[in-house]
């Protein structure tokens, strides 16, 4: 029998980027909100002995632990799903902050185009551009519709950049600057200029210059010592969860954070979520936590699973197309390397950020 | 299984390996035989019934490139010289002032300096 604890107005399962957000903003309304995370409570101190590529790049330090929970693979429904063993592409994450402490903080807008993709591609294609069984899809929601909210992340983010030419229209520009360019950054500036392309600085979460956030959230600047992705910031120079809206929920003195906290289940009566069942992972006990909104913040993976062992909605069947969860998961993947090799000209390649470059859309 | 059981087999097979074909254990081998021997693991020639050799070859490899390039912290990288050979300055603070300079050689250090 689960212990059954009062109730609250707010649970939220998993506390990363999306979990911190909603967190810091519904305790800044007056909401009392629960933050359950599986993994472990995490500090900038915890980094003092970061650069160490073995402990972190290599073993996946920060990463969900793979020998105590996995996904499984398959490429179609008639093979045999095999458990993932070792990291390859993707690197869910754990923990306070979850894969936004390991990321490298590249935080690019989405085009308007991309947010209607269906309809833009059919009006200047055609329907017969998009095969049938392509479940490319209009986000419902427009770049216009979005963009005071891009804005507001940027700036608590602190986002360091300089305009897209051919990007969406902005209500204001980056918070603070683009970061220095290396030598390499700036041979591919001047190329792609003289080929009449549109080149910008990358947008940055590792921060040019010291700056404070709109919630008095202040934080150091970057010193390109290169160790970003799969590592945490050692001085919190890359915006994450945990140095920019944890710490603001925190301090409202409404957010109880509760780590080691595995959700299994979201509890529900009659078509309404009405809490959710935790494990404590230090002691294998159940408790209920009831709450006036669930919110699932675990990454698709995980929220997909809480979904589908809650019963609550209909599975997504591939070979019929029907039902909702799990359907229409994408991973990014950026495709496409070149390497140059010059002759008289030699780099600092250990220097550099995860968000450090240059590129152009077109 | 665990990596090291992995290794436990593959170390003991490949023990196995150079004496069926050479006569000897895989130390006492001329370097090329060691690296004959290395090739038919990797390539799968080697025929095991425990383990995939090809797999333990990868498992190896990669293990060895980690201990010549991860921090002497571990026990590899001696006096940081698998760091020197490339060129990588390991475990710096910061590289603000370089970020936007040529080549510049920096002198490694390991994360021992942060202790």
């Amino acid at each position: 029998m689960a212990k059954k604890l009062p109730k609250v107005d707010v649970v939220i399962a998993g506390v990363g980027w999306a979990g911190g957000i909603i967190a810091a903003e519904l305790t800044k309304k007056g909401l009392n909100v629960v933050g359950l995370e599986r993994g472990e409570e995490r500090n900038t101190e915890d980094y003092y002995m970061v650069h160490d590529e073995l402990r972190y790049a290599i073993r996946g330090e920060l990463f969900q632990d793979l020998s105590k929970e996995t996904l499984t693979f398959r490429s179609n429904q008639k093979m045999r799903a095999l458990p993932m063993r070792q990291y390859g592409s993707f690197l869910m994450g754990s923990g306070l902050g979850g894969a936004g402490v390991h990321w490298n903080g590249q935080l690019f807008r989405f085009l308007p185009y991309d947010f209607e993709i269906r309809s833009k591609t059919i009006e200047r294609y055609g329907e017969n551009k998009i095969p049938a069984d392509m479940s490319i899809q209009d986000w419902g929601i427009t770049y216009d519709e979005l963009e005071p909210y891009f804005d507001k992340f940027e700036k608590m983010a602190g986002i360091s950049g300089e305009e897209n030419p051919l990007g969406g229209k902005r209500s204001d520009k980056y918070p603070t600057g683009p970061m220095l360019h290396s030598p390499q950054m700036k041979l591919f500036k001047k190329a792609t200029e003289n080929m009449k392309l549109h080149p910008y600085t990358v947008p940055s979460a590792n921060l040019s210059e010291p700056y404070e956030n709109p919630d008095g959230i202040s934080r150091a600047a970057c010193e390109y010592c290169s160790f970003c992705e799969r590592f945490g910031c050692e001085y919190g120079a890359k915006a994450d969860p945990v140095v920019t809206v944890i710490p603001v929920a925190k301090k409202t003195g409404k957010f109880d954070l509760r780590t080691h906290s595995w959700v299994r289940r979201v509890l529900h009566k009659g078509g309404k979520a009405t809490g959710v069942l935790y494990t404590d992972v230090t002691t294998g006990e159940e408790i209920e936590q009831p709450a006036d909104v669930v919110v699932l913040t675990s990454y698709v993976f995980n929220n997909v699973k809480i979904l589908l062992n809650s019963n609550v909605s209909r599975p997504y069947d591939v070979s019929t197309g029907k039902g909702v969860v799990g359907k229409n998961y994408a991973y990014q993947v950026i495709k496409g390397a070149s390497t140059g090799y010059f002759k008289d000209q030699k780099f600092n390649n250990f220097v550099g950020a995860g968000a450090l470059g240059t590129r152009y859309d077109h | 299984m665990k990596r090291r059981e992995v290794f436990k087999i593959g170390i003991r097979e490949l023990q196995n390996y150079s004496h069926q074909n050479f006569d000897k254990g895989f130390t006492e081998l001329e370097e090329d035989q060691q690296g004959a021997v290395l090739k038919d693991f990797a390539e799968d020639k080697a025929k095991l019934s425990t383990i995939s050799a090809s797999g333990f070859f990868n498992l190896l490899r990669s293990v060895t490139l980690e201990g010549l390039y991860s921090d002497p912290l571990y026990g590899g990288n001696v006096d940081m010289d698998g760091w020197r050979m490339r060129n990588y300055p390991g475990n710096q603070m910061s590289y603000k002032d370089i970020i936007e300079k040529d080549f510049q050689e920096i002198e490694p250090t390991s994360l021992q300096d942060h202790m």
